[in-house]
This record gives structure tokens, C-alpha cells and sequence, in this order.
């Protein structure tokens, strides 16, 4: 079990460098900021396996919900500024 | 118990597959946005659930529980921000006829160059 989630761990890192492509190529802002979300959410689930690769649940686990907080923050942030720019124009 | 710890795991692993693949693959904003939204918020709740059954329920798992829910309230919600940004911007969902969409309105986004052509028939 302890091999499987480390391959768990290294195999949403891969996934996450192939989400890296639609970072670089997408067509417009909307692509991106929707490859940056899903890849934090990616890098959520890693740092939670970390933490029981380690045996430091406790640690990680904070460090886990910052990160999914501050994802969460940037998703409604750009969401909202592009928004109000809609509007505007 | 592993077994069933295992498999739920092996399952939140395909469903982030399935996300990416959608992510890479799909056509424009709005079929990307709904790939990535569903399967992904699916792939964390399972993966996380998996992990709390290999971790026998004590109450460190509170904290896997708190982010458990904080997927299930924010992963909805931050796709559905992004995506009504995206339309009220006015950008083009993917159809028959509009094979390569773009935004209808010229100074919407600095990142897309707008090809003089045909004008969507969508407006904001």
C-alpha cells in the first residue's frame, strides 16, 4: 500500500506536467487560468499523499488546506477582474 | 480494508486521467472547463476518501475530512466563476459552424488576435 501511493503521488505529478500544455498553448486567458486551477487541485492531492508517504498527517494536512485555499482564491479573483472588465467594454 | 482503500484510490487516479485527457483534448473553453470541473472534483473527493479508509478514522482524519468538504464547495463554485467570466466576455462556445471561436467583442483580451472574418452570431 505504501508503494502504491507513492506512485499515486509521482503519477498526478506526470499529470500534472502534461496539464502544463494547456498552460503554454491555450488559446486565450480563460485556457490558462482553467489549467492553473486543476493543477493546484492536483498539487492538493500530492501534498496530502506526502504527508502519508512521511508520516506527518498533520503537518501536511495544514499545508494541504492553505494551498486549496489560496487555489480557491485565485479561480474567483480572475473570474471576477475579467468579469467586471466584460461589462465594462 | 487496504483492498477497498486501494481501489478507491485506483479509481480517483482514473478519473484525474480522464480530467487531463479532457483538458488536453477537447475542442474549446467551455467542453475543457466541463471535463476538468467534474472529473476533477470527483477524482479528489475519491482519492481523499481512500485515504481516510487506509487511515483506520481517528481524529486526524478530521483534517482529510475538512478538505474533503472544502473540495466539495470550492471545486463547483470556482468553475462556475471562471465560466460565466467566460461568457459574459463574450467568448464563443464550439459549434458545427464556428470551428475556431473567439471573442465578439475586438477589445475583449489581449491574448487572442482577431481575425477579420465572419462575426459571431452570439452577443452578451
Amino acid at each position: 500500500m505504501e508503494g502504491f501511493i507513492v506512485f499515486a503521488a509521482f503519477f498526478i505529478l506526470a499529470l500534472n506536467v502534461v496539464c502544463f500544455y494547456r498552460v503554454i498553448k491555450g488559446p486565450n486567458v480563460f485556457d490558462r487560468a482553467l489549467a492553473i486551477s486543476v493543477i493546484g487541485n492536483n498539487t492538493v492531492l500530492i501534498l496530502v499523499l506526502v504527508g502519508f508517504i512521511f508520516k506527518r498527517i498533520d503537518m501536511f494536512f495544514d499545508i494541504a488546506v492553505v494551498y486549496a485555499l489560496l487555489n480557491f482564491i485565485l479561480s474567483i479573483a480572475l473570474g471576477k477582474y475579467f468579469e467586471n472588465r466584460g461589462k465594462q467594454a | 480494508m487496504d483492498i477497498l482503500a486501494g481501489i478507491l484510490l485506483a479509481a480517483g487516479l482514473f478519473f484525474l486521467a480522464i480530467s487531463c485527457l479532457g483538458l488536453i483534448r477537447l475542442p474549446d473553453f467551455y467542453t475543457r472547463n466541463h471535463a476538468a470541473g467534474k472529473s476533477g472534483t470527483l477524482a479528489a473527493m475519491l482519492i481523499l476518501l481512500g485515504l481516510a479508509i487506509y487511515h483506520r478514522f481517528d481524529i486526524t482524519i478530521l483534517r482529510l475530512l475538512i478538505i474533503f468538504l472544502f473540495f466539495a464547495v470550492t471545486g463547483p463554485t470556482a468553475t462556475h466563476v471562471v465560466a460565466r467570466a467566460a461568457f459574459r466576455m463574450g467568448l464563443e462556445p464550439w459549434t458545427l459552424k464556428n470551428r475556431n471561436p473567439q471573442f465578439t467583442s475586438d477589445d475583449a483580451c489581449c491574448d487572442v488576435q482577431t481575425e477579420d472574418g465572419e462575426e459571431g452570431a452570439g452577443q452578451c
